[in-house]
């Protein structure tokens, strides 16, 4: 176990690399036959993108500890329900909620905080404002009030899609032929699934953790800009309406770099956690 | 196993009954089918609907009017409906684009020899994995003018790597099986072998891997069509419906609420075919690994 972290975590390293690569011919494509010189846009607008990254950075920590918090016990217990009908329902119930595009949830959820709770959901209130009032984020407690909004909606999608896999990984390795063995020792089911099937799941979950870190940065171009969050989806929402495709791409390329740093750092903690389970062996 | 073989000899075991793939297939043709008609007798009764309902601007929903209209005193409901047919059929071409390339691709890439070659395509995938793809679609649709043509070919080019991808992974299991070798051993033409085995397998393999995909292309075309929508740009889908109805979010609420909701079904329809198909290829990968 030891062994393949450390295998991952060189593989994440040449992941890097080759990141790099693709964001460069992708930077090469998007310039090609335009007037507007890239390299000045991406210069330019790096330092811009680094600027507006820690609060990105904090929006994908918030939904990946709603993830971790809620998504992965959501799944266990969906998938240690023993009503054979009862785990397909919670299996459709948590297709459903997938299927909730997170944009049009965040605009539902604008409506009807704004309109009928008369709550403050976006910094300097502004509908189709100017796009400088974004910049400007109260600190503190606030700071977090106005992360968190998007980020649950974005949490949302994300939690269902991970419970989903977790479910389905969990019920196999539940119905597998070892857990008969298992069984026949006459352990309870708590023990069964704290001490057997969820060391046997985590590589599996840990998987769709990584899977899922894509989808959540994806979907943080639209959720960012329709709360006005001043982060790299913000920006790079008003960089497409000007035009300046080599920022977006840049950004693209730093949010996948991202991505790699959040995979080493899930990679690091399976390392952990498969040395926990030999010291307790 | 999941290719044509596969589905003929489900066919003869259930008696006649459709097997999955076909039942899938028949549900996209029959949506595509739908879409089509739709949008032809939208764009035939296009201009009257206009005129009848003048004077209704921004009109909450009512008997006449059980969507609402919107701000050009335009019914919702066929305009809904409409632009819900207009985001079937781009993610319907986007499937298809991705079925077919797919295939060809990873038949390619399985035929480049040595253990190099190997570990580069399977680099580039993970590497392409990690970028935000919707950053990426939204810049090549844009800078091509955000038309139907673009977006159908860049979300299918994006779903062609990953189904490619899949294929690829199948068809080196598929090689290191020993009744792929015995077929070799017993002396058919390399055509046959090809047709067969390379063939069934990687055809099966990318119609499941392409259901993986159809979730994200009709959520992605939404997403790039509100995108293009909120900018003033040219787009027609649901998420240009959803744009136009960002501007009124505090006025006009009922003008988001009908268009996700139909994008809500879309996308769970979806998923139900990813996870149905997800399961067979699930399946597959474990008996080809066994």
């Amino acid at each position: 176990m030891k062994r393949s972290g450390l295998k991952n975590l060189g593989r994440d390293a040449r992941v890097a690399v080759g990141v790099f690569g693709i964001g460069a011919l992708l930077l090469a494509g998007a310039s090609w036959r335009t007037s507007v010189d890239p390299a000045a846009g991406v210069a330019g607008g790096f330092q811009s993108i680094l600027g507006a990254y820690p609060a990105s950075l904090k929006l994908h920590f918030l939904v990946m500890a709603a993830v971790c918090g809620i998504g992965i016990p959501l799944g266990v217990i969906a998938g240690g329900l023993e009503v054979p009908w009862l785990r397909r329902g919670a299996g459709a119930l948590l297709l459903g909620v997938l299927a909730v595009a997170p944009f049009w949830l965040g605009m539902l959820l604008i409506e009807s905080l704004v309109n009928h709770a008369r709550l403050p959901v976006i910094p300097p209130l502004v509908l189709g404002g100017e796009s400088e009032a974004a910049s400007q984020v109260p600190g503190g407690w606030m700071g977090w009030w106005f992360a968190g909004l998007p980020a649950s909606v974005l949490a949302v999608p994300s939690i269902a899609r991970v419970s989903f896999e977790v479910r389905r990984v969990f019920g196999e390795v539940l119905a597998d032929a070892s857990m008969t063995a298992v069984i026949s020792r006459g352990l309870g089911r708590t023990r069964r699934v704290y001490r057997y099937a969820l060391p046997a799941s985590r590589a599996a979950i840990l998987r769709t953790l990584k899977d899922v870190l894509p989808f959540v940065i994806s979907g943080s171009l639209i959720v960012e800009w329709i709360f006005r969050y001043p982060g790299v989806g913000t920006r790079c929402f008003e960089a497409l309406e000007s035009g300046n495709h080599g920022y977006v791409l840049s950004a693209a390329l730093l949010l996948a770099l991202s991505v790699v740093c959040w995979r080493a750092a899930l990679d690091g903690l399976e390392i952990l956690f498969s040395a926990r389970g030999r010291r307790r062996q | 196993m999941i290719g044509w073989q596969w589905c003929r000899a489900r066919l003869g075991a259930l008696g006649g009954i459709p097997p999955w793939p076909l039942l899938l297939t028949g549900v996209l043709v029959l949506a595509l089918v739908l879409s089509f008609v739709f949008l032809a007798r939208e764009s035939r009764k296009g201009s009257d609907s206009r005129d009848a309902s003048e004077g209704f601007e921004l009109l909450s929903p009512r008997a006449d009017f059980p969507w609402g209209a919107n701000k050009e005193g335009e019914n919702l409901r066929p305009m809904v409906l409409a632009a819900a047919g207009r985001t079937t059929v781009v993610a319907i071409c986007a499937w298809l684009i991705a079925f077919v390339l797919g295939t060809i691709l990873g038949l390619q890439a399985s035929a480049v020899p040595g253990s190099m070659a190997l570990g580069l395509l399977r680099r580039f995938h993970d590497a392409w994995s990690c970028f935000p793809l919707l950053f990426v679609a939204a810049v090549f649709v844009l800078r091509s003018g955000g038309g139907f043509m673009a977006t159908v070919i860049v979300l299918g080019l994006l779903g062609t790597i990953r189904v490619s991808a899949e294929v690829f992974e199948t068809l080196r299991l598929v090689r290191q099986r020993m009744f792929y070798r015995a077929a070799k051993a017993t002396g058919l033409p390399a055509w046959r072998v090809w047709m067969n085995y390379s063939v069934a397998h990687a055809a099966g393999t990318a119609y499941s891997a392409s259901w993986t995909w159809l979730p994200a292309a009709f959520l992605w075309e939404a997403s790039l069509g509100f995108i293009a929508g909120t900018q003033g740009r040219p787009s027609a889908g649901l998420g240009a419906v959803l744009a136009e109805g960002h501007d009124y979010l505090l006025d006009a609420p009922w003008l988001i609420v009908a268009p996700g909701a139909v994008l809500t079904l879309l996308l769970f329809l979806a998923y139900c075919g990813r996870a149905f198909a997800g399961a067979r290829l699930r399946g597959y990968r474990r008996l080809l690994n066994a």
